[in-house]
């Protein structure tokens, strides 16, 4: 839907590719991995109570099977609708395979990272699903998905940047068009940033263990 | 044989904190049976779930030998949308059982018929019940932890129940908590009393079934 009013704002000419559905959809695969995984990650231990309750299921054993979920759930998706574009004739196939898989591991492994600290922080406060609800959304604007971060002024660029997930959306694209090369794209930047959020929830996780099974 | 070594238990309640083990020292002795009494509210569930392994205490040391059972009670470890026979499934593999084998002995001893493929969550309190024994029974554990739940089911399946476990206990041991003192006595030959934060373990059913009815007059009063 939302796309249909994109293709008609900016007359059917995308700012890569030649199919504006492509490539807005290209910028929803990896936002979605990231927000699925990071979301549900988030209800994993509330979810879940009576799983717990049989002792060889533990806190991270939920967490990792939500995470692992989203994975293959939004890979199954991804595949299908992009079969379904190419099936009516849009050309739907990314050129550089390893490269789109490179850049949906990483945004995922950032997702799960995302969703260990949600988690604990949610043990911890109750209405943190409902900010990290509006935060996803503000995420939506600030990725650049129904735009490239190129169509903006140098300084708001700067700025936008400094968001991970919009280095995932690029990553993407870049693997999927060829032609598209962004020179603020930073690779090492998003790996970075993804392995420093999994390394600080999963200590979080472990270290605060005992009190996220904790009946509130 | 479960072993607690320096136990500290407490959750938060509206009412402020509640402590269910304070510093508790016990052994429940491998080749004996337990019976726990405690008053409503001393935290005898959460005691099972801690000896189970399914919570974590706050402070010190809980030491399982042999296989312990996941805690058989009301509560129920039962995934409400899948089927009896896929919950089942899931039991016997995250245990590392013979799936086949477990599968067919709970669908024969539960007796669920045509609900064993339905979801869960249409069966009835006394459904889940006899799922959840029969899988515990299909399952070779060391030890039983049992809740509350040898009152539940008709006549016949607690029959059923009472011979499968007696002939269990030649090779297994049950710690069980019951208000009842005919199952105590029916089971166990050793009693253990929880109250204010102690766990309080007695060579025999007798004397801590005596301190039991002394402190049900306490509270009363």
């Amino acid at each position: 839907m939302l796309s249909l009013v994109f293709a008609v704002m900016m007359h059917g000419q995308p700012p890569i590719g030649d199919q504006f559905f492509i490539f807005y959809y290209t910028g929803i695969i990896p936002y979605h991995l990231f927000v699925h995984t990071s979301t549900s990650m988030t209800y994993a231990i509330t979810s879940n109570g009576s799983l717990l309750q049989l002792p060889p299921v533990g806190t991270f054993d939920v967490l990792m099977a939500r995470g692992l979920l989203e994975l293959i759930t939004d890979a199954l998706v991804a595949v299908i609708l992009l079969a379904g574009f190419a099936a009516i004739g849009l050309g739907a196939f990314p050129q550089d395979l390893t490269g789109v898989f490179a850049a949906l591991i990483v945004v995922w492994l950032l997702g799960c990272g995302s969703g260990f600290l949600n988690a604990v922080v949610n043990a911890f406060s109750k209405s943190w699903d409902k900010i990290w609800a509006q935060l996803t959304r503000l995420l939506y604007f600030c990725s650049g998905i129904f735009y490239v971060p190129g169509m903006m002024p140098d300084w708001i660029r700067d700025i936008l940047a400094w968001n991970p997930v919009l280095h995932g959306v690029d990553w993407f694209r870049s693997s999927f068009f060829r032609e598209y090369e962004p020179h603020w794209l930073d690779r090492s930047y998003l790996s970075a940033v993804a392995v420093a959020t999994l390394l600080v929830g999963l200590a979080l996780e472990r270290a605060l263990r005992r009190r996220l099974c904790e009946p509130l | 044989m479960i072993m607690l070594d320096g136990v500290c238990k407490s959750y938060r309640t509206r009412a402020g904190r509640k402590t269910v083990l304070d510093n508790a020292n016990a052994v429940f002795e491998a080749g004996h049976n337990f019976g726990i009494l405690g008053v409503n509210g001393a935290g005898k569930s959460t005691l099972i779930r801690l000896l189970a392994g399914s919570e974590p205490p706050d402070r010190g040391v809980i030491r399982r030998y042999g296989r312990v059972s996941f805690p058989l009670g009301f509560g129920g470890t039962f995934h409400g949308a899948l089927s009896g026979r896929e919950n089942v499934t899931f039991i016997a593999r995250i245990y590392g059982a013979r799936i086949r084998a477990v599968i067919d002995y709970v669908e024969t001893f539960s007796e669920l018929g045509d609900y064993f493929e339905m979801p869960v969550n249409t069966y009835s309190a006394g459904m889940r019940a006899r799922l959840a024994f029969a899988t515990c029974l299909a399952i070779d554990f060391d030890v039983y932890l049992i809740d509350e739940v040898t009152e539940i089911g008709d006549q016949h399946f607690r029959r059923k129940c009472a011979e499968a476990f007696r002939e269990r206990l030649l090779r297994s041991d049950i710690i069980l908590v019951t208000h009842n003192a005919h199952t105590i006595r029916q089971y166990c030959n050793k009693g253990a009393v929880l109250a204010n934060g102690a766990l309080t373990l007695y060579g025999d059913i007798g004397t801590a079934l005596g301190r039991y009815h002394r402190l049900i007059q306490e509270h009363a009063r």
